[in-house]
């Protein structure tokens, strides 16, 4: 999905984040910690609005009958009169939009067309794997990208920094499905290095009692060390996937941004004093941190519930995979809350990002 | 400002990788129309199932035994033009739109708002949710790259744009009582232009991804026409088998594709912030 | 003390090669202030972040020497020369506020600096820098210490620069238009303040400048650079009185006076994309003569007033002819 995230993710068009670099760039000394995080707070119920309405409006946007279309040509005439009253049909609009803005504001997804699931249920159920997948992929990806785009920066416009640049341009351009697929070619099939992709445990493994959803931390908690490493070892390829992916982006902002920092004044300043290169390196890591944070904030945003396809590639039963399926049954309750909590997802991260960065900041939090 | 770079002799040589990109891009593209291809590719060969890459079949052959080299090339004359076509209507609407929100006004405010609360989605799955609900059509492939890369010229539009504004020149012409409109097409317009041709073939080389990934999911797609998505999908399974070059070749051609898109919107960048200096 | 021969530094563009500094030599004796003026693109910038070694791709110094007390600064490895830096040549930044760091707190940036030449415990550390913040004339230096660079004036922010720079009790100090980014009303008192403090540590100090007043008050001798060039060199106290170059007579005709019309310097500074041939003033130059056009001035000690340790670069019979421009 990092390719979607590209342009998404650049300075000229990143959103919410943004926010926290302008405050930065201009240090104002009667913010306040606390009364950023109510102004930052405030705002999320107004882009809520936005995204609940939008979700809205996607569905019914479908063309002709929608019950007849998610029905299917299969369907008895009973079935689609029930969906038509599921979905409202037989009201009118204005009623049908407060309703399920109502429904929504009280945690009320509805039921799933298909399995007859609560689509809250299945959120809560689906989102702890794709965190995990989320965290141990991003973090991966942060340490390799961070790490070239440092040497990058470092070694500006000499030999080093040539061969990441193009190391970056060329993997920005392959799809991840693609590395996706030629990790299973080499890694799996070639030297026999991962299990076959089809799941998160083995046919001999059993699952653990779900306490905290997690499954890593459930095998934790149940003791089953055995479990774990073959979890653990399931986890490589689509962690390796979405971590080869991600790393361009991080190597691309971090090369930027630190590249940049080299050049400022305040490391002229610090080589003048006479400090350690290491030194020095820390002085341009410190400056290049907050895009590099924010950058971070975007991909975990996008990456929960928008790394559908290596989910599915590798029937990881995350968000991703869940969201995917609903969309492509046409299950209308579920793609709705997919859509609603992945946006507040999102939003809530950014709020994070921002009183983060605020909170690092002396420029920001010290009055 | 471009015409000026472009006049120089040597442009060739000073811009290689700009040509190579364009070179790489009409090249895939003119063979996708015109390339006299060895085998159908909408035809199977039930005899040639699944060949590895030989004299016969360049590409190997994949499980149904369609060729597929023939299907490579011939993908290209549906995929490129998508996005290309894609990006194209997406600045056509972005740029107006952009320098509109220029005008600081009320109505400007809301549509950057109503923006940043839809780019917190992951675009692509919107993307899918978009073409799915609405019938699983090939116009709503490129309405749904439209709805994807719009925002994104309407933001760098408007930052530049904004930056311009506070330049003399405008209020020189604000002064003489230009109307706004003027403003925004005769002096902010060319102005653009430059950010706006870069954008374009990042937003051309975005929308490619999309489309292949769309069509990986089978999204969007009439089999039999062949489209590169597609057949990775269709060798996705064989990868596990060891079969690589069924999904290989279409996704090198994804790769050389939106790589040489990249390749182009940097040297572009590079040639206007020469030119503007 | 610092004795800087034949510099040459080059910036590798897109453009095509910069030369920013072309064959510049010049000398800061013990316990001497020299000036380096000239307008802005004539490589004074530059040529002192080649002796100090700042230059970075694309641009590198490539000849030249660049004597401290006995060692080529040029030649030597980075960590030898890092080693001098900071310690042996301190450096007062141009801006504080882009050279001080905004994350660390000041008494950070103090025990950076300590550490980077050996080692310090916690409060040696802090009682250097107290001490060093109260002789750069800061007030409440606990406070200051405890406190960001954002929340300092930029007089108070200067100091602190100035202070880290003197930290480590420096026998060189190098100041790159210490003043430039600093209300007018501050700008007197920090020079007052750096040329106290080096005159009372015997210390040697270059300064660059584009202020002419800056380096008749408190200068020693003065280096007129353009176009990456040395053009005269010479005691402040004669050069300015008697300029021999053309383009330090234009430059000092160009200060305002009381009760007499300001002689603006006409022409711009050639961009130094070619490498230059012939007299780079030329073009501005109410004198220049066929010979200007093809050939590059050597810089050469002027007869006459020898003794002076003057030098100039330029074809005219300076001893005559300049002086009498200077007249009509």
């Amino acid at each position: 999905m990092a390719n979607v995230v590209q342009a998404n993710s650049d300075a000229q068009s990143s959103p919410a984040p943004v926010a926290a670099q302008q405050r930065v760039a201009k240090p104002s000394r009667s913010g306040g910690f606390l009364r950023l995080v109510a102004r930052r707070l405030l705002l999320i119920p107004i882009s809520m609005f936005f995204v609940i309405t939008f979700s809205y409006f996607l569905v019914e946007m479908m063309p002709g009958d929608p019950a007849l279309a998610i029905a299917g040509t299969t369907a008895s005439e009973r079935e689609v009169t029930i969906i038509r009253q599921q979905l409202g049909l037989d009201r009118p609009f204005d009623e049908r939009y407060a309703s399920f803005i109502a429904g929504v504001v009280q945690g009320d997804f509805g039921i799933s067309f298909f399995d007859g699931q609560s689509v809250r249920e299945s959120i809560f159920r689906f989102l702890p794997a794709s965190l995990e997948l989320m965290v141990l992929s991003l973090s991966l990806a942060a340490l390799i990208g961070i790490s070239i785009g440092a040497m990058a920066g470092y070694f500006r416009r000499r030999a080093p920094d040539s061969i990441a640049r193009i190391g970056i341009t060329a993997l920005q351009a392959v799809p991840e499905f693609l590395i996706g697929l030629l990790l299973i070619f080499t890694v799996f099939y070639l030297w026999r290095l991962a299990p076959p992709p089809v799941g998160r445990l083995g046919l001999s493994d059993s699952y653990p009692d779900p306490v905290t959803r997690f499954l890593f931390i459930d095998l934790i908690i149940a003791g089953d060390w055995d479990g774990l490493v073959s979890a653990l070892h399931r986890a490589l390829l689509p962690v390796l996937t979405l971590a080869i992916g991600t790393a361009a982006y991080f190597a691309k902002v971090s090369r930027t941004t630190i590249g940049a920092a080299m050049e400022s004044r305040q490391v002229q300043f610090a080589r003048a004093c006479g400090l350690s290169e290491f030194m020095v390196l820390r002085y341009a890591l410190l400056q290049a941190r907050t895009p590099i944070l924010t950058y971070a904030a975007i991909l975990i945003g996008t990456l929960v519930g928008g790394a559908s396809i290596i989910e599915t590639m590798f029937a990881w039963q995350g968000l991703g995979q869940w969201g995917l399926a609903s969309i492509i049954a046409l299950d209308v309750p579920a793609i709705q809350g997919f859509i609603i909590a992945t946006g507040l997802f999102s939003m809530l991260v950014y709020l994070a990002l921002d009183l983060l960065v605020a909170a690092l900041d002396p420029r920001v939090t010290h009055e | 400002m471009s015409s000026l770079a472009l006049s120089r002799p040597g442009i060739v040589r000073r811009n290689l990788g700009l040509w190579l990109g364009l070179a790489i891009v009409f090249g895939l593209l003119l063979a996708g129309f015109f390339l006299p291809l060895p085998y159908d590719p909408i035809k199977p060969d039930a005899n040639a199932v699944l060949e590895p890459p030989s004299a016969a079949h360049w590409f190997g052959t994949d499980n149904l035994g369609f060729d597929v080299f023939s299907r490579v090339i011939a993908a290209a004359q549906r995929d490129l033009p998508l996005a290309l076509g894609g990006a194209l209507v997406a600045a056509l609407i972005g740029v107006p739109l952009g320098l509109a929100t220029t005008l600081k006004n009320r109505a400007s405010n809301l549509i950057m708002r109503g923006l940043d609360a839809f780019q917190a989605f992951p675009l692509l799955v919107l993307a899918i949710a978009l073409v799915t609900l609405t019938g699983n059509r090939l116009e709503m492939v490129v309405l749904a790259i439209i709805v994807i890369q719009t925002p994104r010229f309407v933001r760098l539009i408007r930052a530049e744009g904004l930056a311009i504004r506070e330049s003399r020149f405008i209020e020189a012409a604000e002064a003489m009582g230009a109307s706004p409109a003027r403003i925004l097409f005769v002096h902010l317009l060319p102005n653009v232009s430059g950010v706006v041709m870069v954008q374009l073939s990042i937003a051309a080389a975005n929308a490619l991804t999309v489309v292949a990934a769309l069509s990986f999911l089978g999204i969007g797609v009439s089999p039999p026409t062949p489209s590169w998505g597609v057949m990775i999908q269709g060798g996705a399974r064989l990868m596990t088998s060891g079969e690589w070059w069924v999904s290989l070749f279409p996704g090198l051609a994804v790769f050389l594709a939106v790589m040489s898109l990249n390749l182009i919107a940097d040297e572009l960048d590079i040639i206007f912030e020469r030119s503007s200096r | 003390m610092l004795s800087v021969r034949d510099l040459e530094t080059r910036f590798v563009t897109r453009r095509g090669v910069v030369y920013a500094a072309n064959g510049v030599s010049f000398d800061v004796g013990d316990g001497e202030i020299v000036g380096i003026v000239g307008e802005s693109g004539s490589g004074k910038s530059v040529t002192i972040s080649s002796v100090l070694g700042l230059i970075r791709p694309p641009g590198a110094v490539v000849g030249g020497s660049a004597m401290f007390d006995g060692t080529d600064l040029l030649k030597l490895p980075g960590r030898a020369l890092r080693h001098i830096r900071g310690a042996r040549i301190g450096f007062i930044a141009q801006n504080p506020f882009g050279a001080l760091n905004p994350i660390l707190n000041i008494e950070a940036q103090f025990a950076n600096v300590t550490r980077a030449h050996g080692r310090a415990d916690r409060a040696t550390i802090r009682q250097n820098a107290l001490e060093m913040l109260k002789r750069v004339g800061i007030a409440g230096p606990e406070r200051v210490l405890d406190g960001y660079a954002h929340e300092l004036s930029g007089g108070m922010a200067q100091r602190v620069v100035i202070a880290l720079a003197l930290l480590l009790n420096p026998s060189l100090v190098v100041a790159d238009e210490p003043t430039t980014a600093l209300d007018v009303t501050v700008q007197r008192q920090i020079l007052d303040l750096i040329a106290g403090l080096i005159r009372e540590g015997r210390r040697s100090m270059l300064i660059v400048t584009h202020d002419l007043g800056v380096v008749a008050q408190y200068c020693d001798r003065v280096v007129v650079m353009y176009s990456g060039r040395v053009v005269e060199e010479g005691p402040v106290a004669t050069v300015f009185t008697r300029p021999l170059h053309p383009y330090t007579l234009a430059l000092l005709r160009a200060v305002p006076r009381r009760g007499e019309p300001i002689q603006a310097l006409g022409g711009r500074v050639p961009d130094l994309l070619s490498k230059p041939v012939g007299c780079a003033f030329r073009h501005r130059c109410a004198f220049a003569k066929p010979r200007c056009e093809s050939e590059t001035p050597e810089i050469r000690p002027v007869a006459s007033t020898n003794p002076l340790g003057r030098t100039v670069a330029c074809h005219l019979d300076v001893e005559r002819e300049v002086p009498a421009l200077a007249a009509g």
